[in-house]
């Protein structure tokens, strides 16, 4: 069953395209992000499907109910930075948002006692630090119990355990089979939490579908060497090779086929070279992602 | 509509700002009523010195002392449409409308509930300002029968209309110009220049349907009867049903048309 479906989504802004003939499909129980760098449409996006930013062309269906206030009453959601009233209380508020969502207000210490801020319930929000108000915007979208959680950059601006508990809190929502919405500029942060990933430059979908299908190839050596040059000369002819850049201080070689670590020192060393740096990433995830954005931007 | 004015009131009520001017307006209309008894006025009038006592002229008398209360209340209006300014900007400022939408309150149903909350407002006031005067006539008032109180009632319905009126124009500036600043001053500007501008530009039976003229002009200054007998002069007498009705059919105009501009506007 698809949970979001849209259909050739576009956003006009005067003669700038901020998002163009989007398909996407997010399956139910997927963690979905939605990744791309920094003014890519992510958060345009999720405007548009949430309602708050007036579509140019196209169309989408959340729940299969269309795009009413109906579907967003059941899904949680919380863009760019959290917005509540800053003179009411952590309860106050989430009062408020029962009342739009048609919610008991007995959810409301659930929701507090499981992102932490039951103790701090009373203290007005504008007291909050920012991964506590980064927190109760969690909290807020979960009082519904939502089918969907839409969360846009849920990371930014918070300190390394801010991350870390904000990450262990998506996973354990993600657990209980609830459909998760994603926007990061983060590639790590998607490869560690995401199932599915859209991959948007300039508002243009370059790439949709399981993580696992992004992984494809058979990774990539990093390797450095006294003799960098007998080195790149020594790996190019290598059969596996397909092909090499230079790094900062490293030698990238992406493969073509099969090809182990100790099959490649075993002949380097054949030839003389020993290395001084070895490394072979699987999951290069970062690099398909640099791959996919750079090489759209030069054959557009 | 009860959930709506649920919502509203949680927002507004456990708010300091509100409670505070709230209060205050309250307070100075009651003391400005109160004090009006005690009221002296000197005024030259063909060469002789003639002391005008509020009190002793009958201000409290019904039926008059409706179109008296409802003036000076009226008058304090802008305290109130600070409040409007300050709240329904707030919502644009800290983006918690944008977040109300995205839970799930529909765009009408945001713009209702703020309407609502200056409707019942409005009617709060109103029924302080109704209690203010029974009980200032009847103590101190020397009619108290009851076609009296009846005959001047009218005005407190004109107070209503005024109140509700102006502030539904301040709740289209707040959503338009979305800073409680701007919109502030450019409502400011609207009342104190713009509309007399047009006033003076436009024919004479046009000019007195604008806007705030309809809605300001429903309570005309009411103690020029005190000086009937001394100076000629016009009294108003009942409130115009022809400006009652236009106060109201601009009420609607100016909620639709902040409906119509915040359903288009991205958030």
């Amino acid at each position: 069953m698809l949970v979001l479906e849209t259909h050739g989504l576009k956003k006009r802004y005067g003669n700038l395209e901020a998002v163009q003939n989007l398909h996407l499909q997010v399956p139910k129980g997927a963690v979905y992000g939605i990744l791309g760098p920094n003014g890519s449409g992510k958060t345009t996006t999720l405007g548009m499907l949430l309602g708050i930013i007036g579509i140019t062309e196209g169309s989408f269906t959340w729940l299969q109910l269309g795009d009413t206030e109906e579907a967003r009453k059941r899904i949680g959601a919380i863009l760019e930075t959290p917005n509540f009233y800053p003179y009411l209380s952590a309860v106050d508020n989430l009062k408020i948002v029962c009342d739009i969502k048609g919610v008991r207000y007995e959810r409301i210490e659930a929701v507090l006692r499981r992102v932490g801020l039951f103790e701090r319930r009373k203290d007005a929000f504008r007291k909050y630090s920012l991964g506590m108000k980064q927190r109760l915007a969690i909290a807020s979208a979960l009082l519904n119990d939502p089918e969907v959680l839409i969360l846009d950059e849920p990371t930014n601006g918070l300190d390394p355990v801010g991350i870390s508990e904000v990450r262990e809190l998506i996973l354990s929502v993600a657990a209980e089979g609830k459909t998760i919405l994603l926007a990061s500029h983060l590639l790590d942060e998607v490869e560690k939490v995401c199932s599915h990933v859209a991959v948007l430059r300039k508002g243009e979908l370059l790439f949709s579908g399981p993580v696992s299908k992004l992984f494809s190839g058979f990774g990539v050596m990093e390797l450095a060497a006294e003799n960098m040059e007998a080195l790149k000369h020594a790996l190019s002819e290598m059969p596996e090779c397909e092909k090499i850049e230079m790094s900062v201080k490293v030698l990238l070689m992406t493969l073509k086929a099969e090809l182990s670590t100790d099959t490649l020192s075993r002949r380097l060393a054949e030839k003389g070279i020993f290395l001084q740096h070895l490394n072979y990433r699987r999951s290069n995830l970062e690099k398909q992602f640099i791959d996919l954005i750079s090489n759209h931007g030069t054959t557009a | 509509m009860v959930r709506l004015l649920k919502i509203e009131f949680r927002k507004l009520l456990n708010s300091r700002a509100f409670v505070m001017i709230g209060s205050l307006y309250v307070m100075v209309v009651f003391l400005i009523l109160v004090g009006l008894g005690n009221f002296q006025l000197t005024q030259n009038v063909n060469g002789q010195e003639v002391t005008l006592n509020f009190g002793k002229m009958g201000v409290y008398d019904f039926p008059y002392i409706w179109q008296n209360t409802a003036y000076l209340g009226g008058l304090a209006k802008f305290m109130l449409a600070l409040l409007v300014v300050f709240f329904v900007c707030n919502e644009f400022t800290y983006r918690t409308s944008r977040q109300n939408v995205i839970d799930g309150l529909h765009r009408n149903e945001f713009m209702l509930s703020k309407q609502l909350g200056i409707l019942v407002l409005s009617l709060f006031t109103t029924m302080l300002i109704g209690i203010a005067t029974l009980a200032l006539g009847l103590s101190k008032g020397a009619a108290n029968d009851m076609d009296a109180i009846i005959m001047g009632s009218p005005f407190l319905l004109a107070y209503f209309l005024e109140v509700l009126g102006y502030l539904t124009v301040a709740f289209f500036f707040s959503v338009v110009f979305k800073r409680t600043g701007v919109a502030m001053i450019l409502l400011l500007l609207y009342s104190v220049v713009v509309e007399p501008l047009l006033y003076y530009k436009l024919p004479t039976p046009i000019e007195d349907y604008l806007p705030l003229q309809s809605i300001n002009g429903l309570i005309e200054f009411p103690f020029k009867r005190y000086f009937a007998g001394l100076i000629e002069l016009e009294v108003q007498n009942s409130v115009d049903p022809i400006k009652a009705m236009f106060s109201a059919l601009w009420t609607g105009v100016f909620f639709l048309g902040a409906l119509i501009i915040f359903k288009k506007r991205d958030l």
